[in-house]
């Protein structure tokens, strides 16, 4: 079963609203001190290192982890919103396999129009 | 009409110092193990998306709605959404109709082993836990009520038994810490209780969420007695025991504890 | 005058080997775990002068600037696997003003390192919410190294009543 990634934001906000993006990802973070209690075998070290936020193709948030983070790691971050667009988490193994969690935030002006990435005209 | 006030007021004051003697006094009241841990961990389990115990959840829902290659037949088609399955974890541990007391992880089991002609899980195993703590999410907040008839009252008196013996090298019994100590140190943890209402529940100290039998076990494994089997007959009737025990208790699945 | 002799030999053994075993066991060698049933975890002792080096690493020369941070942890939390921390550091986010890199340190683990983040101008709001680890009660310290050179420190001691293995 693939490991689980959850991603949590306000959808629609006001241009320049600091939007507060919750994650929560599935994962072990195994330590590399801890042994099996019967055979004694040290389990090899399996940590998430790197979790890196993209807005619009932009990346506006990292974190290095090293074995201290607790296991089912929670991170909560900011961002100011300026225009429509996608945010992108991307999740990096001790492997250096990743997974992707991503959705699309609205910003909406005064008017209440939303504000689009790519200008265009009629 | 002429009230005789002497009498009146009488009766009033019996009836507030009845009502003050049955809080305070004779301290009867069923405390859920949420209120004894610290305020740091009470906040995980408040807020759903803090609360680790929901990737369970999520991959129970994912599990219900799978179809299995064998029968073609997922949890769903029987049983529909399961959001329809509230209030069918508080029945269980259940007699079957063999006379057997059951557990509902063991009655998923046997679900898939006869009706979908899939393999079981093991015990413990993350799959067969993310569809309990499912089946239980969908009860939260209802009250824990089960009923001790004929059927049951033999493993009913088997779990109050095994309550009250004393076992292992420490020779100590449920009842001396989980009601004469209750809110006292033991090391570093305050005795609870021991209800459960939460479980399965993500316990802190291993990092993922386990089932009334595995603490059990734990548990047993620190007065230092040998632990039954995961399923076993005993483990049943002291999970039947104790879920009379908490009767009126809210269920809190995925609670969060140590 | 033979015998007297063999008994300071033999004293002398005896305080060798007695040193030699305590010297070995105070640097919490691995081997200890052959006499006895296999632990959970195999430790590895904090080492303070390695801690102090990362430190003086991260701050170097810098002047600290205070009330640059703000840390908020429980003073006292169940278990040391999960640590709830939050930091904010109080800048206005603009173009010249902005936490480069914050540094997030639990002084008594094996690696007192926990975590890294980076920020930028995008962020709006220089704070960060997590869980860590903590092998035993002590300090978490946060630093902070501005996009400008100054450096922002703060330290708080968390009670933690059952160690986590890291």
């Amino acid at each position: 079963m693939e490991k689980l990634r959850r991603l949590k934001y306000k959808k629609i906000v006001k241009v320049g609203e600091n939007v507060k993006i919750k994650t929560l990802a599935e994962h072990e973070m195994e330590t590399g001190v801890r042994r099996d209690n019967i055979t004694g075998i040290i389990y090899p070290r399996l940590i998430i290192q790197s979790v890196i936020a993209k807005y619009n193709g932009k990346i506006v948030f990292k974190a290095n982890w090293f074995s201290g983070v607790s296991a089912n790691p929670y991170l909560a971050f900011y961002i100011t919103a300026k225009e429509s667009g996608l945010i992108e988490i991307e999740w990096k193994d001790d492997h250096a396999t990743t997974s992707y969690k991503r959705g699309y935030l609205k910003v909406i002006n005064e008017k209440g129009n939303e504000v689009l990435p790519v200008k265009h005209d009629l | 009409m002429i009230y005789n006030t002497n009498l009146l007021n009488f009766f009033f004051v019996c009836i507030i110092s009845l009502i003050f003697l049955k809080k305070y006094c004779l301290a009867e009241d069923l405390i859920s193990g949420y209120h004894f841990s610290e305020p740091s961990t009470q906040k995980i389990q408040d807020d759903d998306f803090l609360n680790p115990g929901f990737i369970w959840v999520e991959n129970g829902e994912f599990l219900w709605n799978k179809k299995e290659q064998t029968s073609q037949l997922s949890c769903k088609s029987c049983h529909g959404a399961s959001s329809e399955m509230t209030g069918v974890a508080l029945k269980y541990p259940k007699i079957t109709k063999k006379g057997d007391l059951i557990n509902l992880e063991q009655q998923i089991n046997i679900c898939r082993n006869e009706n979908m002609g899939a393999g079981t899980y093991e015990p413990e195993s993350k799959n067969l836990l993310a569809l309990s703590v499912l089946l239980y999410y969908q009860s939260r907040g209802l009250k824990q009520d089960i009923k001790i008839n004929e059927k049951n009252k033999e493993y009913f008196n088997l779990g109050k038994k095994l309550y009250f013996k004393k076992i292992g090298q420490m020779g100590l019994s449920c009842n001396q810490c989980h009601d004469e100590r209750v809110g006292q140190n033991l090391r570093a943890e305050k005795v609870s209780q021991g209800h459960i209402n939460g479980f399965p529940s993500y316990l802190l100290r291993w990092s993922k969420i386990a089932s009334v039998h595995k603490r059990i076990q734990f548990c047993n494994e620190q007065a230092r007695a040998i632990p039954f089997k995961i399923f076993s007959k005993e483990y049943n009737a002291l999970q039947l025991y104790m879920t009379w025990r908490g009767r009126g208790l809210k269920i809190e699945t995925p609670a969060v504890r140590k | 005058m033979e015998k007297l002799k063999r008994n300071t030999l033999k004293k002398l053994l005896v305080l060798l080997v007695s040193s030699i075993v305590k010297v070995s066991y105070s640097n919490g060698n691995p081997y200890r775990d052959r006499f006895q049933s296999y632990r959970q975890t195999f430790r590895i002792e904090p080492n303070p002068i390695e801690t102090e080096r990362i430190i003086n690493n991260i701050i170097g020369e810098k002047k600290i600037t205070k009330n640059l941070v703000d840390l908020q942890v429980p003073d006292t939390v169940e278990d040391g696997n999960v640590v709830p921390l939050t930091f904010k550091i109080n800048c206005s986010m603009k173009k010249d003003d902005y936490p480069k890199k914050v540094h997030v340190l639990a002084l008594d683990n094996p690696f007192p390192e926990v975590a890294i983040y980076e920020f930028f101008p995008e962020n709006g709001n220089a704070e960060v919410s997590f869980r860590c680890r903590m092998r035993t009660s002590s300090f978490i310290m946060i630093i902070a190294e501005m996009n400008d050179g100054r450096i922002g420190k703060e330290k708080k001691y968390v009670d933690v009543m059952l160690g986590a293995c890291s």
